[in-house]
């Protein structure tokens, strides 16, 4: 091995280790408090865990076809949780689309649950979020134990074969381990 | 007659791209083997995804001016290839092209790249030895490219 590519490998495994040295599965979840887009009340990840089982941390996007192939399901899964103790919350980092853009999105896509802006994708950059959708689960003590997709299947909600974000939080409505704690999928990259 | 003569010879004077689905078990096989000798970008795009929309004549060009390989592999569906062929003709892309054939997105993803979280643009480099020496996780500017690009040309066996 040549030193010139000694240095390339090593400045690719130090690109490699930055792009997940954020939030990491196992260790505490940052922490947030960021404006509702509607109405730019606060929203606090603290405030939320101490009423709920957990809380399902989603990175979404106003224009993203990938993301927007989520919002049924998103819609869907925060009603069918909220009864079973877990939140939901959905972050907009995107600079590219302002509060007014998101709010009027959930509005017209029926989410029941917060949606809040990350102005400077300060949050973004607190998790490591990359793209959109992207999940993080947040259990009661503040551990992050799960991070990745909602599903495998973003064209089809009916050939979904991998729920991934919803067998997660199925396991800690239950008390159980979380067997496939990270999982990855395709997504637009959060514009920065 | 005259005309047809006319539109044969456009046809075959200007150069397109080829669309054919992939698996990753064949990404080495079918996308890095064949462009050794040459430095090769891989790029990871989709016709849904806007800031690789908006790289793609980018880098086409600027693969072309350094000479270097562009394959790139678009993440739409692979049931309709034309959306993808229509864009790569419009952007100047050329030669043999990709669309990812898989089921779930992580084996493809882990199949690639298992550093790769599967935000894209994504664009491997590879050295003429045929050796991944670069990963460039989204858009990237033309300088950035052409030092992704000037750091493959330089690795040595």
């Amino acid at each position: 091995m040549t030193l010139t590519r000694l240095v390339l490998a090593t400045a690719m495994a130090a690109v490699a280790a930055t792009a997940h040295a954020e939030a990491k599965v196992g260790a505490a979840a940052p922490d947030f408090t960021l404006p509702a887009a509607s109405d730019g009340k606060s929203v606090a990840l603290k405030s939320l865990l101490k009423t709920n089982k957990a809380v399902a941390v989603l990175f979404i996007a106003v224009k993203c076809p990938y993301s927007n192939g989520y919002n049924e399901r998103m819609a869907q899964l925060a009603k069918d949780y909220a009864a079973k103790g877990i939140a939901v919350v959905g972050i907009n980092s995107n600079k590219t689309e302002p509060a007014a853009d998101v709010a009027a999105h959930a509005k017209q896509h029926g989410f029941s649950f917060a949606v809040v802006k990350d102005e400077g994708n300060k949050v973004a950059d607190l998790y490591g979020a990359q793209h959109t959708p992207e999940a993080f689960v947040v259990d009661a003590k503040g551990t992050l134990v799960y991070h990745g997709r909602i599903d495998e299947n973003y064209e089809d909600a009916k050939k979904v074969a991998s729920p991934d974000l919803r067998t997660a939080l199925d396991s800690v409505v239950a008390g159980t381990p979380i067997k496939a704690s990270e999982t990855k999928a395709f997504g637009c990259s959060i514009k920065r | 007659m005259s005309l047809v003569l006319l539109w044969m010879a456009v046809s075959l004077a200007t150069p397109s791209a080829t669309v054919e689905p992939l698996t990753a078990p064949d990404f080495a096989k079918k996308v890095v083997a064949p462009h050794r000798g040459k430095v090769l970008l891989v790029n990871f795009w989709a016709t849904w995804c806007e800031p690789c929309v908006a790289e793609m004549p980018g880098l086409a060009k600027a693969g072309k001016q350094a000479g270097v390989d562009l394959v790139t592999v678009s993440l739409d569906s692979a049931k309709n290839l034309e959306p993808v062929r229509s864009f790569l003709f419009k952007a100047g892309v050329t030669g043999s092209q990709f669309v990812a054939s898989m089921t779930d997105p992580e084996q493809f993803i882990n199949g690639i790249d298992a550093s790769w979280d599967g935000t894209v643009p994504y664009t491997l480099v590879y050295d003429s030895n045929g050796m991944l020496v670069g990963r460039l996780r989204g858009m990237q500017d033309d300088a950035g490219m052409q030092r992704a690009i000037a750091a493959a040309k330089k690795t040595k066996r």
